[in-house]
């Protein structure tokens, strides 16, 4: 077992509305590995983008709180931190890149403008130095023509092209952690494959862990060393990725895998998952995915199941499992 | 998650009704619609407000100051500034009023136009739109005036027929925007006419806009015949407005010494477009909260 | 972007030829003869006659706007009726108090309201956003002449802080910089009501665009990149929302140079808002139709800077 370079302990993050507060997050613990990628999956609204903004502690403001828990980096609590303190964290240490690429980027300064802003912060690099290196950048993400690309505009490249200037502005201060926030959703299937290619690439050749968010099973067994599966702001699985796909437990990670397009004959229906994941503000009492599962039993609508170690490192939120374990 | 919870909202309200609902919650636009609802009603009852008569001259009794008799004074030729007042509201809601539906009948109808044809049509509305828009407003006010004379008819013709263009930039663009939806083509391959696509299908569509925009109009027909009144080419004495009592002020001596005279209406005037304003604003962000945020 | 500024010099001609025969019509619509101040009532008919001919008084009209407009290409302005003098210079010695007088009640707006906005953008609902909210919706809400009044009526009048009107001390024959701060003084009461409207309308422009930018995904990216918060506001998020706020403020010069007619008149100002007004009460029609021209010239101008502008602050304009 390799060293571990952020451990999650407890979080619960919760969002003020008009409505009242929603929980989001509840007593997540999440640990990720020195070089290793983490796969959090699930449907939207389960409360993994939150979670991953909670580390980068870049909840919207006045809204998003940090209820409880403590956020170990290399030992030392994010939580605790002070905004500066923070900020020196953040695309130094912690880097993050984002689903929209179309989006993330300003529109009214150059690529290299944007690229070198964190050289200069976080390194100090001005001037010829700076550009040099956000050339450099732009090339390990194979940019083509990057020393044009480094003074164009957003605008004028391709959202394909675009996410790959976010990771040179994510990878330029040479994090020891990067969360990805489902980087390929928004793009061409195409696209997506050669954006993975690259990241994959990437964290291979380094000795980065990765925090990889996404809904697509598929890209999870691509990309990850460990799995943690999410529904309603709580981890319902999670286990190292091969022991996940080998014997995955939970009636919901079963739904999210066989609900895969690969995973269908020809001339068999496409499964799916039946209903909605609940709003927040009305979630039900005991298992939030009782309502929506094939094997609910009394139990599972009156009392939340606790996160249980079925097998070594690998641990099920799911009344069927609890019991035969206590039976056992 | 808020987008949840405003998707339950959503199933249970009319349009209407969510708009009504996210209005009342603005208790800053309910004050204003009270003050709008209370000026409005003061107007329309004036006769029954006040003992006196509107233009009753009473020379002996000139540049009286605020009394138990005389709730806001006497102006030069005696006759009560309260009652001259509450008579003045009527004069300048109602050039608010009809000035707004000049404004809105020329600016929807071309607006309509100019968005459903596109093409030279379009073109050729809208740079009339830019001729409109260059003109220097209160010039082109005030050379009107000096051609048509100072009535009350001629100031609500000038403040609605310069001030449409916003409406119709506006309905052009929502009505292009819309055009383009589905079931507007629908409607078109079933052969409806464009008048009555245009009046049934995409009217109802940009009421929001319409609404908004007809409320701060009211505010600009306010203004226009406050200025232009000041100026002596508004509504003519006898009959009073908030404008033309406020041309009191031109006087250096009234100015400095008879505040009663020109103070109140121009307070009337600033609370009127306040509440207006404050009201616009309310229903833009009932309409769409979006614009807010 | 040199095809844009093209572009836009050239969609400027019919708009001004559809301001001229508008202004051109309205004028021949005024009632009277004109010319009646110049006759001397002793004249006898057929002078008056046959110098109604020479100043082409009974040409047909389209050839009244072709003369009028040949000669206004030519800067050959005519001459006022009341006055007996080329307009040309009228305006010459006019336009240039109106530009001070706009000019300084805009940079004052601009470097008050542009702070504020923002100030009030990132304290959203604080108790200096609803001070400043509320302080925005009563400029935007007051008539200016009427603020005019009052301040004439309480910092004039009563504490006689300020000059009542006019733009120097009669007769004072100051000189440098005594010269200049009498002119501040008189400029202080209308600078103040011109710049506190177009305030009001930045501040919440400001304040608007800033919170929606402060949305964007950019500004989270920014953020993430570990870029202190005063310059994620004051660099990322303030130089996108400068882009709708260029074009109000570039935008509303026609209407501040429009909004001075009342003001000048209050204060006496001599610009070109008390010249039309003197010359729409004297039925002066030739100053009407030149010194509006004028004014309908100066905010195309100020519509096509606006343009130049956005296309400044958005790279993706610049680049179309």
């Amino acid at each position: 077992m390799s060293e571990i370079l952020l451990e999650m302990k407890d979080l619960t993050t919760s969002f003020k509305t008009s409505e009242g507060k929603l929980t989001a997050v509840q007593h997540v613990d999440i640990t990720i590995r020195k070089g290793k990628v983490l796969g959090v999956v699930g449907e939207s609204g389960c409360g993994k983008s939150v979670t991953s903004l909670s580390i980068m502690r870049l909840l919207p403001k006045n809204q998003g709180f940090i209820d409880t828990g403590e956020i170990l980096f290399e030992g030392e609590d994010l939580v605790a931190l002070s905004e500066l303190e923070m900020q020196k964290v953040r695309g130094n240490n912690i880097a993050m890149i984002f689903q929209e690429p179309m989006t993330a980027l300003n529109p009214v300064f150059t690529i290299g403008n944007q690229i070198g802003e964190s050289l200069a912060i976080h390194k100090g690099l001005k001037g010829e130095k700076n550009r040099q290196m956000c050339v450099e950048l732009l090339k390990k993400v194979r940019i083509p023509r990057a020393d044009q690309v480094i003074d164009e505009y957003p605008h004028q490249l391709s959202g394909g092209m675009r996410q790959r200037v976010m990771i040179a502005m994510a990878l330029s201060c040479d994090p020891k952690l990067l969360i990805a926030d489902e980087p390929t959703t928004a793009l061409d299937v195409t696209i997506q494959a050669q954006v993975l290619d690259l990241m994959r690439n990437l964290t291979e050749e380094s000795d980065m862990s990765v925090m990889f968010i996404t809904h697509d099973l598929g890209v999870i067994a691509e990309m990850a060393d460990d799995v943690a599966v999410m529904y309603a702001g709580r981890i319902v699985e999670e286990s190292d990725a091969v022991t996940l796909f080998d014997e995955m437990k939970h009636p919901y990670t079963k739904g999210l895998f066989s609900s895969r397009v690969i995973n269908v004959k020809k001339g068999e229906a496409l499964q799916c998952i039946q209903g909605m994941v609940p709003p927040l503000n009305n979630l039900p009492t005991g298992c939030a995915f009782a309502p929506r599962c094939k094997h609910c039993m009394q139990i599972c609508k009156e009392k939340m199941p606790e996160l249980v170690e079925v097998a070594p490192n690998h641990k099920v939120r799911c009344w069927l499992h609890q019991e035969r374990r206590e039976n056992q | 998650m808020s987008m949840s919870t405003q998707k339950l909202d959503a199933k249970s309200l009319s349009p209407m009704g969510i708009v009504y609902k996210r209005l009342t919650r603005n208790k800053l636009a309910l004050i204003a619609l009270f003050i709008m609802i209370l000026l409005s009603t003061t107007a329309i009852i004036a006769p029954l407000l006040t003992p006196y008569d509107r233009d009753q001259i009473d020379m002996a009794n000139s540049y009286q100051k605020p009394s138990s008799e005389h709730w806001l004074g006497t102006d030069d030729l005696g006759r009560d500034t309260f009652t001259r007042l509450v008579y003045g509201g009527r004069v300048s809601l109602s050039v608010g009023l009809v000035s707004t539906a000049i404004s809105l009948i020329i600016g929807v109808f071309l607006g309509a136009i100019a968005g459903y044809s596109g093409g030279w049509v379009d073109n050729l509305i809208m740079r009339i739109v830019d001729v409109f828009m260059c003109f220097p407003f209160f010039v082109i006010a005030i050379a009107i005036a000096a051609v048509l004379g100072p009535s009350i008819y001629n100031v609500m013709f000038i403040s609605g027929i310069l001030s449409w263009t916003k409406i119709c930039r506006i309905v052009r663009a929502e009505v292009m925007s819309i055009k383009g939806r589905e079931f507007i083509e629908a409607a078109i391959s079933l052969g409806l006419e464009s008048r009555e696509i245009i009046v049934k299908h995409i009217l109802p569509n940009i009421l929001a806009p319409i609404i908004v925009y007809a409320t701060l109009g009211i505010a600009v027909g306010i203004l226009s015949e406050a200025g232009l009144s000041f100026l002596g080419l508004g509504v003519k004495q006898p009959q009073p407005s908030w404008g033309n009592m406020l041309a009191a002020a031109q006087s250096l001596r009234s100015l400095r010494l008879h505040w009663w005279l020109w103070i109140p209406p121009g307070m009337m005037v600033l609370i009127t477009i306040l509440s207006i304003n404050i009201l616009g604003d309310g229903l833009r962000d009932a309409f769409d909260p979006k614009l807010k945020r | 972007m040199k095809n844009y500024v093209i572009r836009r010099i050239l969609l400027m001609i019919p708009v001004m030829i559809g301001i001229s025969i508008i202004v051109f019509s309205l004028i021949h619509m005024m009632p009277g003869n004109p010319y009646a101040y110049l006759i001397e009532s002793d004249a006898r008919a057929e002078d008056v006659e046959s110098m109604l001919q020479a100043i082409g008084y009974y040409d047909p009209l389209p050839v009244q706007y072709v003369k009028w407009v040949g000669g206004l290409m030519q800067g050959n302005l005519g001459y006022s009726i009341k006055f007996k003098e080329p307009i040309s210079d009228m305006i010459g010695r006019r336009i240039g108090n109106t530009l001070l007088l706009s000019g300084v009640a805009l940079l004052l707006s601009i470097l008050v309201a542009i702070p504020l906005g923002v100030i009030s953008a990132t304290r959203q609902y604080s108790v200096f956003d609803y001070v400043a909210t509320i302080i925005a919706f009563i400029g935007l809400s007051i008539p200016a002449f009427f603020f005019a009044l009052l301040l004439v009526k309480f910092f004039a009048i009563d504490l006689k802080l300020f000059p009542i009107s006019g733009m120097e001390t009669l007769a004072s024959g100051y000189t440098g910089m005594k010269k200049f701060l009498d002119l501040a003084y008189h400029l202080a009461l209308p600078v103040i009501v011109l710049s506190f409207i177009q305030m009001a309308s930045f501040m919440r422009y400001t304040r608007t665009a800033l919170l929606e930018v402060i949305q964007q995904d950019y500004i989270r990216t920014a953020r993430a990149k570990g870029v202190n918060e005063r310059i994620v506001i004051y660099k990322h998020a303030l130089r996108n929302a400068m882009i709708p706020v260029v074009t109000i403020i570039s935008l509303s010069l026609g209407q501040l140079i429009s909004g001075a007619v009342l003001t000048e008149t209050i204060f006496v100002w001599p610009g070109m808002g008390t010249l039309i007004f003197q010359a729409v009460m004297n039925r002066d029609y030739p100053v009407i139709m030149d010194a509006t021209m004028v004014l309908a010239f100066m905010i195309l101008m100020a519509n096509l800077f606006a343009d130049i502008m956005y296309a400044l602050v958005d790279p993706r304009i610049r680049y179309k």
